[in-house]
């Protein structure tokens, strides 16, 4: 549905205030009087705190206020689970075990919060840190995942039997009877590792309790709002309208943003009204490698029966996933491995099975990818496992699996995270795996340009893959349009934003349905006191969910419109159009009014507004899916290894996907080219290295590697493929993981293949020059 | 284990307007000051709990250390405030000296090379330290200003430790200087980290070679490693087998196992020590093969 803005490339409206910094964060947020927090964090990854004394960190000159759980009384207490297990899997084990404010018997992983203090300021507040005296009893911790399940294993949570957060069986078919009757069964062990969201803002939260008022407001870096709002009203005992929740410009969310009840987040406000002074805190770069979620860690127990020919009758995945300390956020990354181990492929059984494991190690949430990227990794490994096994082309493998564009909507019979089957509800995928191969020189590499390279004694390699990402997942999103009386029309919804374009993918819709200037439409997000019914900007659902309900509240706004005008003009509707800001007849365009004289038509100072219409060039309104969209790709890129070094360059990038309808193929571009710069640190440069101890080793950007310019490919050459979706109005699907998903798989099977005369097998991610250089030790 | 809540201590800043005055307040505040330059390591390591100074004491622009001077019959001499990039940029660095420019140049990003400075990275002593090779085998010399006058410290016997070197309290290293190189040379340094550019070192391989009659092989050869033993290291044995024996493939293979044989690093969370090893042994080969492209006859 190409418009005369959607689909075009237009230059983003926010960009002329972020680039002249002129947008508001929340550090920018400073206010007469404001204190500052600073958090003493735990030291060991596992210890019983036998006592804290705050008594010499509240004398220091300039501190305000110390607290400790203890000090909290009932308003400690442990944060809501945010996303509960889905109850229609049967058998499922459920531990919830959510995350608390402050330690209060013992410490479960490094960072956990011990104490809080509020100071004049940040300087003092660190200072006073360091006054604090914790009497800590070291406890064995639990680093690692199988070791996390063994019977002797200390536990994280003294009250569980075990460390053994959850356990999830679902099947399709049955694996069983199509393995006996395979030719070839393909088995390996393949692992991911953990990395950090690492956005370029740090978290951060500024309350501002108002007595007078009696109205809290919260600047918060929060990818969701009204959530926020909701869960600060409950735990204060506040009314939702007396609580104001700001998620002004932030520097990047990737899913720890999501994250809801954060200690800082809880204890901000709660200082703040107890103190009634404003407070901020702004976590430094250390605390978000030891104190924001992370993601990725998976064991799987993986095997792929297939036939001769390549058809891959089942798949049966059993993996163990680490959820850290805690599990707010439930099962949603497990339950999306689950729900994408079978990528794009039609494969009739599968049996996947995952243990979900406490470990002393920070909590995960979803990271960009959010489970995905495993799921998609073990599947297309095996594929490129099987077609190594089968002597067959790996293009051809996948194609023969691929799900045929008649087989839509294509039921996987498992529940996934929005708690209901999976179904994929629109695609065609050949065409993609096809425009990616086309685009990289597929036949031309692997019959030409490899060989002449190899014999002259370079190494390199070529990755293909397609991926399924699960995006637009409901419950809903709602905005509010409304045309002001100078003509320039107004966009307020939920969702909070973090760089990915709302403020112009949205004005686009609104413009395409109002026939103004995509400039004259102003968009808010992400402030509560605007608008306070959603969810929030996660799981690549933004320009789904929300861009639907904004065009649902545009299309209300034009109904409200025509209806005026068409009084005003004494015309009938179907003869008006809306153009340049206008309403005018479509024969005689010199018969015309302009929207903001309707506007204040429509809001009269004299007369009446009639029974059964409302004032003003308003509409709110409201999107859910009936489902999730899923959207797909296909990644090729070619890389070349230093065998001396095991350095690895990307030499091409190419990536061909299909989101459906495209609403701005330069912000598409955007959030892909992000995507894949993640998706390369997950592949070559970002893992978290924790020791036995469960002490984080590389808690700091100058030892956690996050790829630069210099390690991106020099161009990410991209297919935009639309096969609307049928789900919503727009056609739209998400892309805000795609990059991250496929990156991984594609880059082992490259580098594989680059150093196919060493005959090293790559079963996991990230890797980097030394680890590669082990695996080819190991091959002796 | 470090501080686990990091961030700036407090402490005073000093500037003094003289070396001598400045000497003197670092002696009288032995253990509790510290002189600092572009301060790229002085402040992190005090940000991570590492160093606790009391005193700050800022030595830069004092007495002509900003400067690089170039002497056709005595060297190169590079003041201990002349930043990085200001190497690199230099004319006479890249027409005399390449080698430095060329190691500067692989050390973090340019915002940073606008403060950090070669004599900065020497004294800071780390194993790491990605000029210091080059300083090295170009035989530089610290011009160092004590509280008992100025004196010349070699830097082949400079390095004690990991961030120790031989300078005492009151010590301000204010220039590094260089001979002139050898007639016929050719030098390079190959870095590696974990990206193409941006990380610490994994190792690092400086390398200088230049036709001499006197050696048996005709040429002599001058390395050094970062990131592989507790001081920047020197491999003499390898050195030795490069002036000896004939210089073909497999002296320079046998040199780079010696280098290889003399490291002794640790594993991190850039590299174990034996990826470490392995890489001395290849970057070494690499960087005596490509100098004895260039030198030979």
């Amino acid at each position: 549905m190409k418009g005369k803005w959607i689909g075009q490339p237009i230059k983003r409206n926010e960009d002329p205030r972020l680039l002249t910094g002129q947008a508001l964060y929340v550090d920018d947020v400073d206010m007469p009087g404001m204190l500052h927090a600073a958090f003493l964090r735990s030291d060991y990854a596992h210890a019983r705190i036998r006592s804290i004394d705050v008594s010499a960190a509240r004398a220091r000159p300039g501190v305000v206020a110390v607290y400790t759980a203890e000090d909290m009384a009932d308003f400690w207490r442990p944060g809501p689970l945010i996303v509960p297990p889905p109850r229609n899997v049967e058998g499922i084990v459920f531990h919830a075990r959510t995350q608390i404010p402050m330690v209060k018997d013992k410490a479960r992983h490094i960072g956990d919060p011990i104490a809080v203090v509020i100071a004049e300021s940040r300087y003092i507040a660190e200072d006073a840190l360091e006054d604090i005296v914790v009497d800590y009893e070291p406890l064995e911790p639990v680093v690692d995942m199988e070791r996390a399940l063994e019977p002797d294993a200390p536990l994280v949570h003294d009250d569980l039997d075990s460390n053994l957060a959850a356990h999830v069986v679902q099947e399709k078919g049955n694996y069983e009877a199509a393995r006996a009757k395979a030719d070839v069964v393909i088995k390996r062990r393949i692992l991911v590792d953990r990395g950090a969201a690492a956005a370029l803002e740090n978290r951060g939260v500024v309350a501002h309790w108002e007595p007078k008022s009696q109205q809290l407001t919260v600047w918060d870096t929060t990818q969701a709002p009204i959530p926020i709002r909701n869960g600060i009203a409950a735990m204060l005992g506040l009314s939702e309208h007396q609580v104001r929740v700001i998620a002004p410009f932030i520097g990047g969310g990737f899913g720890p943003k999501i994250m809801m009840s954060q200690p800082e987040e809880v204890l901000v406000p709660w200082a703040a009204m107890k103190l009634n002074r404003p407070i901020k805190w702004i976590e430094d770069r250390r605390e978000n490698f030891i104190g924001t979620t992370q993601e990725r860690a998976q064991i799987h127990d993986v095997e792929m029966a297939l036939t001769r020919d390549g058809r891959v009758l089942g798949v049966r995945d059993v993996f163990l996933h680490d959820t850290g300390a805690y599990d707010p956020y439930g099962l949603t990354v497990p339950l999306n491995t689950q729900s994408h181990g079978l990528g794009a492929y039609d494969i009739p059984n599968y049996y996947t099975e995952f243990k979900v494991v406490f470990t002393n190690k920070m909590i995960v949430t979803p990271v960009r990818g959010a489970g995905r990227p495993q799921g998609i990794f073990v599947i297309e490994r095996m594929m490129d496992l099987a077609a190594k096994e089968l002597g067959m082309d790996r293009a051809e493998i996948r194609k023969r699996n691929l799900i045929p564009p008649d087989a839509f909507p294509y039921r996987q019979e498992i529940i996934d995270q929005a708690f209901i089957e999976l179904v994929y509800d629109s695609g065609n995928y050949l065409p993609v795996l096809e425009k990616a191969m086309a685009m990289i020189g597929y036949d031309r590499f692997i019959e030409e340009e490899q060989p002449r390279l190899r014999a002259e004694g370079r190494h390199v390699g070529l990755g293909l893959v397609t991926f399924v990402e699960t995006t637009g997942v409901g419950p809903y999103e709602g905005a509010r349009v409304s045309v002001e009386s100078s003509g320039k029309v107004s966009v307020v919804t939920g969702v909070g934003t973090q760089g990915q374009g709302h403020f112009t993918s949205f004005a686009q819709i609104v413009a395409d349905q109002l026939g103004v200037d995509v400039r004259d439409v102003r968009v808010v997000t992400g402030d509560t006191a605007q608008f306070h019914w959603g969810t929030g900007t996660f799981a690549s659902r933004g320009a789904v969910v929300a861009g639907n309900a904004v065009k649902a509240a545009a299309a209300g706004v034009r109904a409200k419109i025509l209806k005026l005008a068409s009084k005003v003009l004494e015309t009938p509707e179907e003869e008006l159009e809306l153009v340049d800001g206008q309403v005018r007849v479509a024969d005689i365009p010199e018969r015309s009014i302009s929207l903001g004289e309707l506007a204040v038509m429509a809001n009269p100072l004299r007369g009446a507004v009639e029974p059964g219409t409302k004032p003003g060039l308003e509409a709110t309104d409201y999107f859910g899916p009936q489902y999730g969209a899923t959207a797909s790709g296909a990644v090729a890129m070619i890389v070349e290894v230093d065998p001396e070094t095991m350095m690895v360059e990307i030499k091409r990038f190419v990536i061909a996907h299909d989101c459906g309808t495209v609403l701005n193929p330069m912000i598409v571009e955007g959030q892909i080219h992000g995507g894949v710069s993640m998706g390369i640190g997950n592949s070559f440069y970002e893992r978290l290295v924790y020791d036995d101890n469960g002490q984080l080793l590389n808690a700091s950007l100058m030892d956690y590697l996050l790829p630069r310019s210099t390690d991106m490919p020099r161009r990410i050459e991209i297919a935009h493929l639309e096969t609307p979706s049928p789900l919503n109005p727009i056609g739209s699907k998400g892309v805000g993981e795609a990059g991250a998903i496929p990156v991984p798989s594609a880059f082992a099977q490259a580098v594989e293949d680059a150093l196919a005369d060493y005959g090293v097998e790559i079963l996991e991610t990230p890797l980097s020059p030394n680890r590669l250089f082990e695996l080819l030790s190991a091959r002796g | 284990m470090h501080t686990p809540t990091p961030g700036l201590p407090e402490f005073d800043y000093v500037k003094l307007t003289s070396l001598a005055a400045a000497s003197q307040f670092l002696a009288e505040h032995a253990g509790e000051a510290r002189p600092f330059m572009g301060g790229t390591d002085v402040f992190v390591r005090m940000r991570d709990g590492f160093w606790k100074e009391k005193y700050i004491v800022d030595v830069k622009g004092l007495d002509g250390m900003d400067e690089i001077t170039f002497d056709p019959a005595t060297g190169l001499t590079i003041g201990a405030s002349v930043n990085m990039n200001r190497v690199i940029a230099s004319p006479e660095v890249n027409q005399h000296y390449p080698v430095l420019a060329e190691a500067a140049h692989t050390v973090a990003s340019y915002q940073l090379r606008t403060r950090a400075t070669i004599v900065g990275n020497v004294c800071n002593a780390s194993p790491a330290g990605d000029t210091i090779g080059a300083c090295l085998v170009l035989n530089g010399t610290l011009r160092v200003h004590g509280v008992d006058g100025v004196r010349e410290e070699p830097l082949s016997t400079f390095f004690v430790g990991p961030g120790q070197t031989v300078l005492k309290p009151g010590d301000i290293a204010t220039a590094v200087s260089f001979p002139l190189p050898p007639e016929g040379y050719a030098a390079r340094y190959i870095k590696l980290g974990r990206n193409a550019i941006g990380d610490l070192a994994i190792v690092g391989v400086a390398a200088l070679g230049y036709p001499d009659s006197s050696a048996p092989s005709g040429y002599r050869f001058r390395l050094a490693l970062a990131s592989v033993a507790p001081v920047p290291l020197v491999p003499t044995q390898a050195e030795a087998i490069l002036a000896e024996k004939p210089i073909t493939e497999a002296t320079i293979a046998e040199a780079a196992r010696a280098a290889m044989d003399a490291c002794t690093p640790i594993d991190d969370v850039r590299g174990s020590a034996r990826y470490r090893k392995l890489m001395v042994r290849n970057l070494t080969r690499k960087a005596v093969t490509e100098v004895w492209e260039r030198i030979k006859g």
